[in-house]
């Protein structure tokens, strides 16, 4: 044991001191006198009115003298040497991703971690730095080198789980940089190590240590949904995975546009994965959602949404004097509102999110964005449209579009020729050849335009598969979905929204209907407030009508759904403790509350035995009031000193004096009660009192 | 025996015994004793004292008749005539070890007033009894009438018999062994006995004994002068005490001294007996002309 305040110990020399002082006897010189009895009464009387006493060992001091010595002890800070994980500079990585949801430990991981740092913090010493740093995609440092215990508490209850995953790369970036210039750092991780990249092997120049949270429990995971068309008709299909030691029969329902569709249940093996299908759903399905129906330790990875095509229909314009090709590939696309008119009968009045002019050109351009197939040669917004030239080959060219996404150029074989093209500045060309581009686009003032150098008939582009995904990609990125072709999102992953051209003003609303307007300014920030899993619905104002679109933000990660913890985390020199096992170098722990509770206890003993001395001291005083009166009574009248034969006869005269004085007293109250009958008696008959 | 009372055979010169002469021992009331003497007695007797006036009844002695009385009255009265007796006077000493102490030492003031009593009771026909007191009555001489007497009594004064402790109520207790008739008992003693003195005292009213409690002590025992730290050791063995003398130590001792010296008046007052403190370096004379006379011991 150690003391803090050593200093305080001082305090003890004043009990010795008192002690001293009642031990100390002067120096006396004896004397004979005749006789000590009245020096010995004078001595009493002056010790009874004096403040102090000779001093007497007894139970009462020696527990008082012992309560002292607790104060002093607890004025001094008594510590002892415990193990505790927490020593010098610590920081701690709370893992708070999806997994820590999970309700194995209850109440649930995260919190039991909590409660775990908390007592950390209980436990640091004078010596003792502690950090909190949260870790799921992005770390968050809480509180950084302190010691307040109180501010080290209240920054943990700040902490909060999220559905994100957990970078245990970027946690232990920053926390090499909070223990730079630390020798004795060291970090904690407590969480179920289920982090990103978990085949990696992370070196820090500082030991980490590992405190697993949580149990191998049984969970049920929805891994995937979607949408695709079969036979022109729409499906819905799902994965389901079953992370458990056991096989699982797992039912799973999926509503179409909030209606319930129908409950499949899937039989899957332990630490199998399955998928459902359900179809064919209406055409005009929309929003899918589907929901695991089971009850176990993590519900997050329990629902799933996706969206069904493009959630967001444009208006399109066909302006061709006949294209079949064309009109086909475009029918096939998903969330069009195609429009058809003839080069004679275009007017400019109507306004489309797009309009395509198949080998015309109008002398005013529309608004919104455009297509041009085979324009007519000319100065355009574009750029310039000369003569036809030979095409020797095709290439594809700068395409930050993706409008070449899946798709083969060396599938074409037949391109003889093309309009010449001169890009403007701000368009790229998509796809070249040695002698011109062939089709290039850009945007220029909100408004996407992109041509196509040849007419289609001139080439077996369209008659190639990937003609029609050309034709996709191209639609997508004139009329784009918020959040990319899928529309679905990881939970805590960036969205860059996608807005369509003209937009004014874009505002996204989450699951839990809170209204975030990310544009203005434009180009939008890319939405990082995707925690949360579930639909969020995206508004466009466009050209003053209004364009609602929506992206799904689901779990579907594997690694958090596997609830059973890690054991070991991907850092080279990582070591796995369990409670207080393994423990790092001891640390000071303060004891003065163990010695003030026996402090307690000995103050309660000493005023027990104080009242129960008190209580004897009145009940014989009482005693000896009464005892001494009755002896002295008989002592004065009866007790002499007598030879020894007449001391018996003393004693029989004293006994006979009682018996009788006791007879006399029974024999006066009997004739008192005999004289009352008789009163009694006289005044009840007539004729008494005679 | 001390040296002191080796002194001639009695233990008062024949200078102040010659002012004792005119002394003589009171009693608070006639004691009847039945034994002839000096002294009034309760009964009405033969003496030629006369005492009272009663009615003649036939039988009485006619010679008796006053007729002076029949002149004045024409009716028969006889004179009565007191009866004279005398009374045993005890003087007990105490003669333990704490009479021997003081200066000058209690018993030697105790053996003179012992002795001018016993004188003054043998000149006026009383017989005397001289007893020893200490833990016991150790030793009595009696006295009555005769020349010897006084020697006897000077005597057994001279050989006082010493013991260690003292227990005055066994010892005033065993008077009853010598005497039974009512008397005088003068108790010459400190009192400073740890077991009292009540019960004997009170034993001696129950032998009819009218009882004078005469205290004595030393000078240094009525005012100590005494400084600094002393282990006073108590002479008959009853222990020591560790006294550090100041002024709050004396004044305690002066009062549990007055208090002892009330309570000692007290309880003779409460049992009719007489009580005088008298200090060891009084003289001699002092006492008897004047304490014992303030106590209408002696007239």
């Amino acid at each position: 044991m150690d003391l803090l305040v050593p200093a305080a110990l001082a305090f003890a020399l004043i009990i010795p001191i008192i002690l001293l002082f009642y031990f100390m006897r002067p120096k006396r010189q004896e004397r004979m006198v005749g006789s000590t009895l009245l020096w010995q009464q004078a001595v009493q009387d002056l010790q009874a009115s004096r403040p102090w006493q000779r001093l007497r060992i007894t139970p009462l001091l020696l527990l008082q003298l012992l309560a002292a010595a607790m104060i002093v002890l607890i004025l001094a800070r008594p510590a002892i040497f415990s193990n505790s994980l927490v020593s010098g500079d610590t920081i701690v990585i709370l893992q708070a991703s999806a997994s820590m949801q999970a309700t194995d430990v209850k109440p649930n991981r995260f919190e039991a971690a909590r409660n775990q740092i908390a007592d950390f913090i209980d436990t640091l010493g004078p010596n003792d730095y502690l950090s909190l740093i949260t870790m799921a995609r992005t770390p968050q440092v809480l509180i950084a080198n302190s010691q307040n215990k109180a501010a080290l508490q209240a920054a943990l209850q700040q902490a909060r789980v999220t559905n994100q995953d957990a970078d245990l790369q970027q946690a232990l970036s920053l926390a090499e940089s909070l223990a730079a210039g630390h020798s004795n750092a060291q970090a904690i991780v407590v969480g179920d190590g289920h982090v990103l990249q978990p085949d990696q092997s992370l070196n820090v120049p500082f030991p980490v240590h590992y405190l697993p949270i949580g149990t191998n429990a049984p969970n049920a995971a929805l891994l995937s949904l979607g949408a695709r068309t079969l036979n022109g008709q729409p499906f819905a299909l799902a994965q389901v995975a079953n992370f458990s030691a056991q096989q699982r029969s797992i039912p799973v329902a999926l509503y179409a546009d909030g209606t319930l569709v129908s409950v499949q249940t899937i039989s899957l093996p332990a630490n199998g994965r399955g998928a459902l299908q359900w179809g064919p759903l209406k055409p005009t399905v929309q929003m899918l959602h589907a929901k695991v129906l089971t009850q176990d330790a993590l519900s997050v990875d329990h629902d799933a949404w996706a969206t069904v095509g493009n959630p967001m229909h444009g208006r399109v314009l066909l302006v061709t004097k006949g294209n079949t090709f064309l009109l086909a590939a475009l029918r096939l696309q998903p969330g069009l509102n195609l429009y058809q008119t003839t080069p004679v009968h275009y007017s400019s009045a109507a306004q489309y999110d797009l309009t395509i002019f198949d080998g015309y050109a109008p002398p005013v351009l529309p608004k919104g964005n455009l297509l041009f197939i085979n324009p007519p040669a000319g100065s355009y917004l574009f750029g310039q449209v000369g003569a036809d030239i030979a095409v020797s080959s095709i290439n594809a060219g700068v395409d930050d579009a993706n409008l070449l996404t899946d798709v083969d150029l060396s599938s074409i074989h037949t391109l003889r020729a093309s309009h010449q093209l001169k890009p403007a500045s701000w368009a790229e060309a998509i796809v070249t050849a040695p002698e011109t581009p062939l089709l290039i686009a850009g945007t220029d003032a909100n408004q996407r335009i992109a041509v196509i150098g040849f007419d289609l008939h001139d080439t077996d582009l369209p008659l190639q598969p990937g003609f029609p995904i050309l034709v996709y990609n191209m639609m997508q990125w004139f009329m784009p979905a918020p959040a990319g072709a899928s529309g679905q999102v990881t939970a805590g992953t960036p969205v860059t929204i996608q807005t369509w051209p003209g937009a004014d003003q874009v505002t996204v609303t989450t699951p839990d209907h809170k209204s975030v307007i990310v544009g203005p300014p434009f180009p939008v920030l890319p939405f990082d407030q995707t925690d949360e899993v579930g639909v969020y619905q995206v508004a466009q104002r466009v050209n003053g009508q209004i364009r609602y679109g929506a992206f799904t933000v689901n779990l579907f990660d594997p690694t958090q759904s596997q609830l059973a913890p890690a054991r070991s985390l991907p850092v080279v020199q990582s070591t796995a403790i369990s409670g207080n096992k393994n423990a790092i170098p001891r640390e000071l722990r303060e004891v003065w509350p163990w010695v003030a509770a026996i402090l307690l206890l000995v103050l309660c003993a000493e005023w027990w035995l104080f009242s129960l001395g008190y209580k004897k001291n009145l009940a014989l005083q009482g005693e000896g009031r009464c005892g001494l009166s009755q002896q002295s009574k008989y002592s004065q009248q009866y007790t002499l000193h007598l030879p020894g034969p007449l001391v018996g006869l003393q004693a029989e005269i004293i006994d006979n004096y009682q018996a009788t004085k006791r007879t006399l007293i029974r024999g006066r109250k009997r004739v008192r009660k005999a004289w009352k009958q008789w009163q009694a008696h006289n005044s009840s008959t007539p004729g008494g009192n005679r | 025996m001390p040296e002191e009372y080796a002194i001639g055979r009695f233990p008062l010169d024949a200078a102040i015994l010659q002012r004792l002469d005119n002394l003589t021992l009171l009693t608070r009331r006639p004691l009847a004793t039945g034994r002839p003497g000096r002294r009034r007695s309760p009964q009405a007797g033969s003496s030629m004292e006369f005492a009272d006036y009663r009615r003649y009844a036939p039988g009485d002695d006619f010679r008796r008749i006053d007729w002076r009385a029949y002149a004045r009255l024409e009716r028969l009265f006889l004179r009565v005539f007191e009866a004279e007796e005398n009374i045993t006077i005890s003087i007990l000493i105490d003669s333990s070890d704490s009479m021997h102490y003081g200066t000058p030492a209690k018993i030697q003031l105790a053996t003179l007033i012992a002795a001018a009593l016993a004188y003054i009771a043998l000149k006026c026909e009383d017989t005397v009894v001289v007893g020893a007191l200490t833990d016991r009555l150790a030793a009595y001489r009696k006295a009555g009438s005769g020349t010897n007497a006084i020697w006897s009594v000077g005597e057994f004064l001279n050989q006082l018999p010493r013991s260690g402790k003292t227990d005055l109520n066994k010892a005033l207790y065993d008077l009853g062994r010598v005497t039974s008739s009512p008397g005088l008992s003068i108790v010459i003693s400190d009192f400073l006995a740890p077991g009292g003195y009540q019960t004997g005292v009170r034993a001696l009213r129950q032998l009819r004994q009218e009882v004078a409690l005469l205290q004595i002590l030393a000078p240094d025992e009525l005012e100590p002068e005494l400084q600094g730290d002393w282990r006073l050791r108590d002479s008959e063995g009853n222990g020591t005490i560790d006294v550090s003398i100041s002024a709050q130590i004396l004044q305690a001792y002066r009062q549990r001294l007055s208090a002892f010296t009330q309570e000692l008046a007290s309880f003779a007052h409460a049992n009719a007996a007489s009580y005088s403190l008298i200090a060891s370096d009084t003289n001699i004379l002092d006492v008897i002309q004047r304490l014992l006379r303030q106590i209408e011991l002696v007239k």
